[in-house]
């Protein structure tokens, strides 16, 4: 059975609330008690959006259990426009995929750059990179770049004096 | 009390506090002419800013923001059609003024009764605090713990079309809250042996996960630019006849920005609902109501008076019960927390000069927000035009930053993009993310007051006569709500058959 990214995503409530209570369980009394008033019912409450969302899905076939299910039909007509609106969100929802990836490329770029380099450094670095790739000019690049990262260093470095996280790079190199 | 309001008005006044209000009355602006940025995501990154600040300095900060957030926000939705969320009523006769070539004075009727509405909250505020005092004295641990679940029920009220899908994200955010070690039993729950979790995940790093983080993964996607027409035709005259209009409709204008004001206190009913409510209420009241929708001026001063009004009446749970009525502003209960300050009774108490110092950077910052608005209308509605590729470095330096600064760890960025991916997700599949903060913000709160009340009372705390009304107000909201969503339910399937 091929699920939906909205299955899938209800799937991870369920996962969650499972091992909430799994975890729970190991606690004393006082301890597990409102995690427990709080994670079952929600556990229940997710499994039946899991069937909702599956029901949806199902509404399309037009079958005579659901038509029983349903009673009526101009129920049955709604849950049908319901269905194929998200079936068409779907279809967009799958085209979104692989910016959706990318973007989170981008971002565990910037989060490999920062644990590396610091944020002095991955700041400016990745917007560099992000907006070329965009199809950004050289110019405005350079000067966002700049800007941000002149803004941060004097937000941050010279009013604030916060000493910036500075990546292991220069950790080693610095002898700490 | 007066002394606590003069007290309130020096303290705005010195030049530290005064500064810090300055200088985040551009940001509120900036992010509320942003669809889908808002005053949220804005909190979200302001408040690191303010671990160690004196609370009268981070106040003025964040507020001086979250004030004028509504103030920027009709400006997209007359020029271009592309509202955000409160400002969605705006749109309804902007954008036909903007479509007739009185873009101009939609503006300036906009931001003046936005001005107007903002200082009438204000005093609202200022009105209700003695009210408020003596109730909040009178209440002790078993009160707060219902004033929690009365709160919590509000969870309902924020679900929007899937009460379900509310209560899970509620029920999510309660359970984030209980990670780390438990002061009652002295018992490390749900840290998974990692050292980072013992002390619980800073709420910081999970708000700007589930909304920072989580806007620049759709900004991401979509790519473009904000704004989806052309910056062909941003017009800027008319402002002052439309300044004018406001006062010309001066009984509106005040009694929108009241009725603002008194939606905002009534936790989880939100901006949106204050602002369609005073639409309506223009409507209902209107002499000649056929010519609402095709572009009369009313349309645009009666749901603006009370966007802006409604901050003043929000801030009154907050501040008094840590009864957050909004997104926004359960995200500035976890500032109070980062500040080192509990709500309620100590504040109207210890901190009542606080508490003023909040109305004067209320009212001026509407008003500084209306005057740097009129003077850059036309270039501030142009920010809708750059480029997402531009934009999304900045929000995305920034939020990290914030995140990592709550707690100076590593772990804070990977539980930021954990959430959020969890908070795009939310997104895309209309799960409520308000109830999820909520959650976050009372859970903790619900289960020390509960096991305090059991200490002291007993069960009998639920038979006191405080406890008794909360718990009618309690289950009067629950009832209301399954009534609300049965009726609107009935009429959209009579809609469609």
């Amino acid at each position: 059975m091929k699920l939906r990214s909205q299955s899938l995503f209800t799937l991870f409530y369920i996962f969650f609330f499972v091992i909430v209570i799994i975890g729970a369980m190991g606690y004393n009394a006082k301890a597990r008690l409102i995690p427990l008033v709080v994670a079952i019912p929600c556990l229940a409450m997710s499994i039946i959006q899991f069937t909702l969302d599956s029901r949806k899905k199902k509404v399309k076939g037009r079958s005579i259990e659901d038509d029983l299910f349903h009673g009526v039909m101009e129920k049955m007509i709604h849950q049908e426009v319901i269905a194929t609106e998200d079936e068409k969100k779907g279809k967009k929802r799958s085209g979104k995929a692989k910016p959706f990836f990318k973007i989170v490329l981008w971002l565990l770029f910037f989060y490999v750059s920062v644990f590396l380099f610091g944020f002095l450094i991955t700041i400016p670095l990745f917007t560099i990179l992000f907006m070329r790739s965009k199809g950004e000019r050289w110019l405005p690049t350079f000067s966002c770049a700049a800007g941000l990262w002149l803004t941060i260093y004097l937000a941050f470095v010279v009013a604030a004096r916060i000493s910036l996280y500075e990546g292991l790079v220069f950790r080693l190199f610095g002898g700490e | 009390m007066v002394e606590a309001l003069i007290n309130g008005l020096l303290i705005t006044l010195q030049w530290k506090t005064f500064l810090m209000m300055m200088i985040t009355i551009p940001i509120g602006l900036i992010l509320g002419i942003l669809p889908g940025v808002g005053g949220k995501v804005g909190l979200a990154i302001l408040i690191p800013f303010c671990f160690g600040w004196k609370p009268e300095m981070a106040f003025a900060f964040l507020l001086g923001m979250h004030a004028v957030v509504h103030t920027g926000s009709p400006i997209p939705a007359i020029l271009f059609n592309t509202p955000d969320g409160p400002a969605a009523a705006t749109c309804l006769d902007g954008y036909p003024m903007a479509q007739k070539g009185e873009a101009g004075r939609a503006m300036g009727a906009a931001l003046a009764s936005s001005g107007v509405g903002g200082v009438v909250g204000a005093v609202c505020m200022a009105l209700t605090i003695p009210v408020v005092r003596p109730l909040v004295l009178a209440f002790g641990p078993p009160e707060f713990f219902m004033m929690t679940i009365v709160g919590l029920t509000f969870i309902s009220v924020m679900s929007g079309d899937s009460l379900i899908k509310g209560l899970m994200a509620g029920g999510m955010g309660m359970v984030i809250s209980f990670v780390g070690m438990d002061p009652q039993t002295g018992v490390v729950r749900f840290a998974f042996n990692q050292l980072y979790l013992f002390d619980g995940i800073n709420i910081v790093t999970i708000v700007i996960g589930i909304f920072a983080m989580a806007e620049v993964i759709d900004m991401g996607i979509k790519g473009g630019s904000i704004a989806h027409t052309q910056a062909e035709d941003v017009k800027g005259a008319g402002v002052w006849q439309g300044i004018k209009d406001t006062f010309i409709h001066w009984k509106l204008t005040l009694r929108c920005s009241v009725i603002g004001s008194i939606i905002g206190m009534i936790p989880g009913l939100g901006g949106e609902a204050a602002s369609w409510i005073c639409y309506g209420h223009a409507v209902q009241t209107a002499k000649d109501p056929q010519r609402y929708g095709k572009g009369a001026v009313e349309g645009v001063i009666a749901p603006e008076a009370a966007n802006n009004s409604k901050e003043g009446g929000g801030l009154i749970p907050t501040v008094a019960f840590g009864v957050p009525s909004s997104g926004a502003m359960a995200i500035l209960l976890g500032a109070f927390i980062v500040i080192g300050l509990v709500p309620g009774q100590e504040m109207l108490t210890k901190h009542l000069d606080l508490v003023f110092s909040m109305v004067w950077v209320l009212a001026f910052a509407n008003i500084i927000g209306v005057l740097i608005s009129l003077t850059f209308v036309k270039p501030l509605a142009k920010i809708t035009f750059i480029r997402i590729s531009a934009i999304v470095p900045f929000i995305l330096a920034f939020a990290l930053l914030g995140s990592f600064l709550a707690t100076n760890n590593f772990g804070d960025l990977i539980v930021t993009f954990i959430f959020g991916l969890v908070g795009y997700g939310m997104k895309v599949f209309k799960y409520p993310r308000g109830p999820m903060t909520l959650g976050i913000v009372l859970g903790k709160l619900s289960e020390n007051y509960l096991h305090l009340s059991l200490n002291l009372y007993g069960i009998y705390f639920l038979v006191r006569p405080l406890t008794l009304v909360l718990i009618a107000i309690t289950l009067a909201t629950v009832v209301y709500q399954i009534h609300r969503k049965r009726k609107m339910e009935k009429q959209s399937e009579g809609g469609l058959v």
